[in-house]
């Protein structure tokens, strides 16, 4: 929470170049339907927190809500994978039910992290994760947030 | 510009916009496209954030060839007259609508009310009002700040009136016909003796009338209430604290000023400076990202400057521009 704000340090290169083509990606809608991110802030000039949703999968307890996640890609992306909370509460596997934040072990795109993958990739794997059996849980009302200090959201 | 609108079944829609337009604007043209679907049912998202209705298509930086994700939410909206005032704007922000949770949290209620009441089932609340003894007449009026009208009603008792299925139900009732508000006020003389013409006026406005009857923002209000009571050391037993009285009379107390009891009013609650607005608030910061305010920064500022208050938070939030 507390990384991203040397804007002096040296990045690789080849970090932005990555990010600014998933920007266009993210506002092109390239990929499914189901999945959609872009820049938390748009003045976020080195792209650190990005902001997503993901609609729940048809015919699993998520069907029908939209939820909101928050993407930390720190200097070292994409050698190193994007950190991952959910904002809006969610019961399943894999996520903090005190933060919302995703345990990267249990996603098999972090757990299995490649610098090819990208956010969307991420994504859809926690999506994929939403349909397994494993996440028929009972759920939290819709529409409810993690008690976490979040970054404005232009919400 | 032409944008894309991109379902998630697969199937996709170019449209021409302007940057002008605002995000209703453009789900009015998504519902033609779709065979009039309801435009309360669409959502639109894009680049991961979710379009409100209110907003220019510019606050999200929207731009010629981009893609804007389309959901369709299953038929949630209870029967609700449209409401162009305050009340309005807090349920047209799509995702974040409080209405839309209605039927979850009430479905013993969703049955009888899904329509415009019938005479026999209207005629059937107002028996279950009278059965309520002496607080029926008043069920509706105790979140419009006229605690006055009940003064022996605890935050617990109104939590329990407001669950009671027979009183939501009442209470959709009401929402989807104004008329049976005000013909339940006009037949209690003692109400009307005390309604001036500004109360009338609310009466007749439709948004005011759908916020008094949606349970959850009363909810809200009792536990603000409640708040306020603990604040105050709990030394007022309950009783003479008006609704949102500890606040800057927000859009829940609009009577204050002319309530017989307004000056009977007990000073706001002294702040206690050293316990953070953070800890101070917690509640109501909760209740505020519920009704999805996520920026916790500008709720703590919003309900350091009304006190607490969270309908005056709100209408501060709204009426502000967004922290983009």
């Amino acid at each position: 929470m507390s990384e991203g704000t040397h804007p002096l340090r040296p990045r690789p290169v080849p970090r932005n170049f990555l990010l600014l083509q998933e920007l266009e990606n993210g506002e092109k809608g390239h990929g499914d339907g189901y999945c959609s991110y872009g820049l938390d802030k748009s003045d976020d000039t080195f792209m650190y927190n990005w902001t997503g949703t993901i609609f729940g999968p048809p015919g699993t307890p998520f069907d029908g809500r939209i939820y909101r996640l928050r993407v930390y890609c720190g200097d070292q992306y994409p050698k190193q994978p994007p950190k991952v909370w959910f904002i809006t509460r969610i019961n399943m596997p894999g996520v903090d039910q005190q933060t919302g934040a995703v345990n990267p072990r249990e996603i098999e795109c972090l757990d299995k992290w490649k610098p090819s993958n990208n956010i969307n990739a991420v994504l859809r794997s926690i999506f994929s994760k939403m349909t397994k059996r494993e996440s028929r849980l009972a759920q939290p009302p819709e529409q409810t947030t993690y008690p976490t200090p979040l970054p404005a959201t232009g919400n | 510009m032409q944008v894309t609108i991109k379902s998630s079944d697969g199937s996709k829609h170019q449209v021409d916009v302007e940057e002008a337009d605002t995000v209703l604007m453009l789900k009015t043209r998504v519902s033609e496209l779709l065979d009039n679907t309801p435009v309360a049912s669409l959502r639109l998202i894009y680049a991961g954030r979710i379009l409100k209705d209110a907003d220019a298509l510019s606050v999200y930086k929207i731009a010629d060839g981009n893609t804007i994700h389309l959901v369709k939410s299953g038929p949630k909206k209870p029967a609700a007259a449209p409401a162009a005032s305050a009340a309005g704007a807090i349920s047209d922000g799509p995702p974040q609508e409080p209405t839309t949770q209605q039927p979850q949290q009430q479905p013993s209620a969703t049955g009888g009310a899904g329509g415009m009441p019938d005479m026999a089932s209207l005629l059937s609340s107002m028996g279950g009002m009278g059965g309520m003894g002496g607080m029926g007449g008043t069920g509706g009026m105790g979140g419009m700040g006229g605690m006055d009208f009940m003064p022996q009603m605890t935050p617990e008792m109104l939590e329990q009136m407001y669950s009671n299925p027979m009183v939501q139900q009442m209470m959709q009732q009401v929402s989807s016909n104004p008329e049976l508000m005000r013909s339940m006020v006009e037949s209690n003389p003692a109400l009307q003796q005390r309604l001036t013409p500004q109360m009338r006026e609310m009466l007749a406005d439709p948004g005011f009338m759908r916020m008094v009857t949606n349970p959850d923002i009363m909810r809200a209000t009792a536990q603000l209430q409640a708040a306020v009571q603990r604040a105050q050391g709990g030394n007022n037993g309950g009783s003479s604290a008006p609704i949102g009285g500890g606040g800057g009379g927000g859009i829940y107390n609009p009577w204050a000023a002319s309530a017989p009891m307004a000056s009977a009013q007990p000073d706001p609650p002294a702040q206690d400076s050293a316990v953070p607005p953070a800890e101070r608030f917690a509640t109501e910061l909760q209740q505020l990202r519920d009704m999805g305010f996520f920026d916790e920064a500008q709720n703590i500022r919003v309900l350091t400057r009304t006190q607490g208050n969270v309908s005056a938070a709100i209408e501060i939030l709204l009426t502000s521009p967004p922290s983009m």
